[in-house]
């Protein structure tokens, strides 16, 4: 008898495990609810970006879907991913075009194409506005027909244009200047499709967040230039710049470092905390009040990052490892002041996290 | 693709060949003719090697394709292509393509740039001799060869018929070949003159999911115009001396394949490669020696999507003295010093670069027992910019146990010097060279048998096993002492081993020849240690099982072959993705016949008969089903 419940046991162990099996390679929709997009860029010319989705009650990620649900290769380094509505434009550098897929199925549904190194996507009045680094010695911003997936215009902005964010129904765009010195942020008009107002900032402009008090904070990444014996010949520190949104004027600059460089910045659930940091040789990421008028002593989190965002809903710290470009990459949670919780294997190069 | 002017200079030249004049009678005099003035230095010194021909039938029905297109098809080597016509890199026994040394008529051809050659470029219409040598028993070809060395050559002119070639090809994708080869000769001087024109457009076909599903896609920015020359000359100087000198130039038009994943391409590659070496070959009865100088340029012009061009141009000055003696019945001395000057230009780097390397070698090779019992041992030493590198050394041994039964194995040391790339690549904001690379290093070994009986069905059969070490693998990955950039460093100790199973069988029937080819080749390829930690990470696209298989046969003047490859799956990153297993089939039919003082050959080709879907470089799509006609024409060549 003994043995007969053991075996019925054991069948019921292996159909359980041949279903969950089965659930693990069909993606339902609807699958994608409360939890978070990781955008993994890949290796250049590897054709290996690819999705993770980390499940924010489940405490699980899960690499690929987008190749998964679609059978198709998604492409050449995903720069980044952006939401709107119930669709995910994800941003493909490499491969210059953007796949759109349905938010909670990650179904292909379009292709924007005919990009020109594209870099970050938002949302205005209906269209899509996505950063182009072009040839490296021009920089636009793409206006796209959301409907018809079709590129509008592109609108002539500074060298490298970057970070892109929306701001009292206008578009912000950060000039990084790519591989070259620019120090501005531009502002369009989404109804003109124009630019309307040029920021004179910090150099290198990355990216941008807004603030509690309707501030746009830029991280500011400073410009290097280098002898030909490869030594530096100078460089710029970086800074944060705090603007108003209303009046464009500079309220506060803060400098960050004479020899460090961070590319990235992202705010606080209260959007009362500024953390900056990460990208490539930067060490760890810091943070500060929208009130600060220095930076702190001691970085919140050590170490180097490849990227890092803020999930809105917790407050909690997402770092992205990169340790190299055929490799998983690795996704850490940390408290917001800097408390490690858990990590988690990513695909290859995970340079951002988009939160639902 | 501008083919038009090509064909124009083709057709001039073959007029000048025509006129060269008629094969003059043999002078026994100078009996040079078994003087292998030609022979490559393998042949005398890979004693315990495994050394794979490619037979003359393979090379002749595929006159009208690349080389790469052959060694794709044999085991122990993998291919990786970017799309149809696309770069072609070889890598022997699991390892990178830069530790497989390409060498034509003992001519290294790896660019100091980058350590690679594109074999797609590589006309077989314009080599006569191709053979794999497998494992890092090629220690007389230095930095590069540790995992083997693919050997292209053009054979002894004075061994050559004269006559008249000319081959015409045209297939599926609008490609289109025309190639021409001349020789003649006299008492004192050989002369060849080979020209290549191709053009293709490589628009195919391929099934792609969409958002209606699957559907056929046309292929586009594929195409591909290529024209070379080879001209070579070979004087009897003397009684006792040969002269040979070659000019070999190609020029190579190339769109880059635009990838499953993107809607449009319009990148484009241009190369001009020019070849020039001169040797000098002064012979006794018991030794002789060899002075080569040679000359190897390569250009590349990449016009990337916003036709921004990137020119990067590289060049080598060879220096050569080889001498060889024999000793008694015995013994044979084959020694050797080289000097190679290296210069490379580049977008990408600040200045001309440059560097010195010379180099001595030697190989004593004893042939003992009734010449049943081979051993040689190799040494080689180089100085790059007079900083020597270790010296590395080479036994290797064959012995006959019986007729049929022969024993093998070798082992070596080996290294690869860092490229131009490694040391120099200018620093940016996210990458820099490292010159303080050292040199990789390590060593192989291989042992095997060969079983060989030869009647009316004869039977051949090897096998051997190897293993190889590699330390201060140089890899490029973004660096935690240096702010993270991208920069290479010997950060890793990989291994690779393996066996390879071989086996012919020929049932020859007098007019008719029945032949069956089975070729297995396993491979294990690992990165064991990063920054002094163990790990065990796989090379990325490399197959563990590869098998072959082929049948066929003749019959009078017709030949009929079907090819198999299977590969495993490969690897694309560390995060589990993977190129799924694939097989193609091809099938090849050819058919001679007299024709007045001729022979007329037509060659049918089918490849990917059974219309395999598969991807050899993930995102790059391959042709299906697709097809090659050629005609040849061989005026005096009634002996072939």
């Amino acid at each position: 008898m003994n043995k007969l419940k053991f075996l019925a046991a054991g069948l019921v162990a292996v159909s359980v495990f041949f279903s969950s099996c089965e659930d693990n390679n069909e993606i339902e929709s609807g699958l994608y609810g409360n939890g978070a997009f990781i955008s993994n860029e890949g290796g250049w010319e590897n054709a290996n970006a690819s999705v993770s989705y980390y499940d924010f009650d489940k405490d699980v990620i899960t690499n690929d879907i987008y190749e998964t649900k679609n059978k198709v290769v998604l492409g050449d380094v995903l720069q980044s991913i952006c939401i709107n509505n119930n669709k995910v434009y994800l941003v493909l550098n490499g491969s210059n075009k953007a796949e759109v897929v349905t938010k909670d199925s990650f179904a292909r549904i379009g292709t924007i194409n005919n990009l020109q190194m594209p870099r970050y996507m938002c949302v205005a009045s209906g269209k899509g506005y996505i950063t182009q680094w072009a040839d490296y010695t021009k920089g636009y911003v793409a206006v796209v027909n959301l409907s018809s997936n079709e590129i509008i215009s592109n609108i002539n902005v500074g060298l490298g244009p970057e970070g892109i964010i929306v701001v009292n129904n206008q578009v912000w765009v950060a000039n990084s200047g790519g591989l070259a010195p620019d120090s501005t942020i531009m502002v369009i008009d989404p109804i003109t499709d124009k630019v309307v107002k040029t920021i004179t900032v910090g150099d290198n402009p990355k990216e941008m967040v807004l603030d509690k008090n309707g501030d746009v904070w830029a991280v500011c990444y400073g410009n290097i230039v280098y002898n030909p014996d490869f030594t530096i010949q100078s460089q710029t520190a970086s800074k944060l710049v705090k603007i108003s949104s209303s009046t464009f004027m500079i309220k506060n600059t803060i400098k960050i470092g004479d020899e460090s460089h961070p590319s990235h910045i992202d705010i606080s659930k209260d959007k009362q905390t500024i953390y900056y940091g990460a990208g490539f040789g930067f060490e760890g990421i810091w943070s500060l009040n929208i009130n600060a008028t220095s930076i702190q002593d001691q970085a919140t989190i050590n170490g180097y990052f490849y990227s890092f965002n803020i999930n809105s809903n917790s407050g909690e710290i997402y770092t992205c490892e990169a340790p190299d470009f055929n490799s998983p990459g690795t996704l850490t949670r940390y408290t917001p002041d800097g408390q490690k919780i858990k990590s988690y294997t990513t695909g290859v190069g995970p340079n951002g996290i988009v939160f639902k | 693709m501008k083919c038009k002017k090509a064909n124009g200079i083709l057709f001039y030249l073959l007029l000048s060949i025509h006129c060269f004049g008629q094969k003059q009678p043999e002078d026994s005099v100078f009996n040079l003719k078994e003087v292998v003035v030609n022979s490559f230095r393998y042949q005398n010194i890979a004693t315990g090697a495994t050394v794979k021909q490619i037979d003359s039938f393979t090379l002749q029905s595929a006159r009208s394709q690349s080389v790469s297109d052959i060694l794709m098809q044999q085991g122990g080597i993998i291919v990786t292509s970017y799309g149809q016509g696309g770069l072609a890199n070889a890598a022997i026994r699991g390892n990178s393509s830069n530790h497989t040394a390409i060498v034509w008529n003992d001519i290294n051809l790896q660019s100091p740039m980058n350590g690679s050659v594109n074999l797609s470029v590589i006309p077989v219409c314009m080599i006569d001799n191709l053979a794999i040598q497998y494992g890092g028993s090629g220690v007389a070809y230095g930095s590069g060869a540790m995992s083997g060395i693919i050997h292209i050559g053009n054979d002894n002119l004075f061994n050559q018929e004269n006559g008249l070639h000319l081959n015409l090809g045209m297939g599926s994708f609008g490609n289109k070949i025309l190639s021409a080869t001349g020789k003649s000769e006299n008492k004192i001087l050989a002369s060849n003159l080979k020209v290549f024109a191709q053009q293709a457009d490589n628009d195919f076909s391929f099934p792609s999911a969409s958002l209606s599903g699957t559907r056929f896609n046309n292929q586009t920015n594929a195409g591909v115009g290529q024209f070379g020359i080879l001209q070579e000359n070979q004087l009897k100087s003397s009684k006792n001396s040969v002269v040979k000198t070659s000019v070999w130039y190609q020029h190579y038009d190339k769109d880059i394949q635009t990838r499953l994943s993107a809607d449009t391409n319009n990148t484009n590659q241009k190369d001009n490669n020019l070849i020039v070496t001169g040797n000098w070959k002064y012979l006794q009865a018991d030794y002789s020696i060899t002075c080569k100088s040679g000359f190897v340029f390569n250009q590349v012009l990449y016009r990337d999507q916003f036709q921004s061009i990137t020119n990067n141009h590289s060049s080598s000055g060879i220096g050569e003295v080889e001498y060889k003696k024999v000793f008694g019945k015995h013994f044979n001395l084959h020694t050797g010093i080289n000097n190679t000057y290296e210069s490379a230009i580049s977008n990408s780097y600040n200045e001309l670069k440059t560097r010195n390397r010379t180099s001595f070698y030697g190989a004593l090779k004893s042939k003992l027992i009734n010449e049943k019992l081979h051993i040689l041992i190799g040494i080689r030493n180089e100085s790059v910019n007079f900083s020597t590198n270790p010296t590395v050394f080479n036994l290797g041994g064959e012995a006959e146990l019986i007729k049929w039964l022969k024993l093998k194995g070798n082992i070596s040391t080996n290294y690869r010097i860092p490229t131009l790339n490694d040391l120099y690549w200018r620093e940016d904001i996210y990458a820099s060279g490292n010159p303080k690379l050292v040199p990789e290093s390590g060593w192989s070994a291989d042992a095997g048998f060969v079983i060989k009986k030869v009647s009316i069905v004869s039977f051949d059969f090897s096998n051997n096993v190897y293993y190889s070490k590699i330390k201060n693998w140089i890899v490029w990955e973004p660096n935690p002492l240096k702010k993270n950039k991208w920069m290479p460093d010997n950060r890793e100790l990989g291994q690779s081993y393996g066996l390879e199973f071989h086996n012919n069988i020929k049932l020859d029937l007098g007019t008719i020849d029945i032949l069956t080819k089975n070729e297995y080749s396993y491979n294990k390829s690992l990165i064991i240690q990063k920054d002094g930690k163990a790990i065990e990470e796989p090379l990325l696209y490399n197959p563990t099982h590869h098998y072959m298989f082929s049948a066929g046969g003749t019959f009078k003047s017709l030949t009929l072959f079907y090819i198999q490859n299977l590969f495993s799956k490969r690897l694309t990153d560390l995060a589990g993705g993977y190129l799924p297993h694939y097989e193609t089939a091809d099938l090849s039919l050819g058919i001679k016949t007299k024709l007045l003082d001729s022979m007329l050959g037509l060659y049918f080709r089918i490849n990917n008969i059974w219309n395999a879907q598969y991807q050899v470089r993930k995102d790059y799509a391959m042709p299906m089903r697709n097809y090659l006609i050629s005609l040849s024409f061989d005026l005096n060549r009634l002996k072939e």
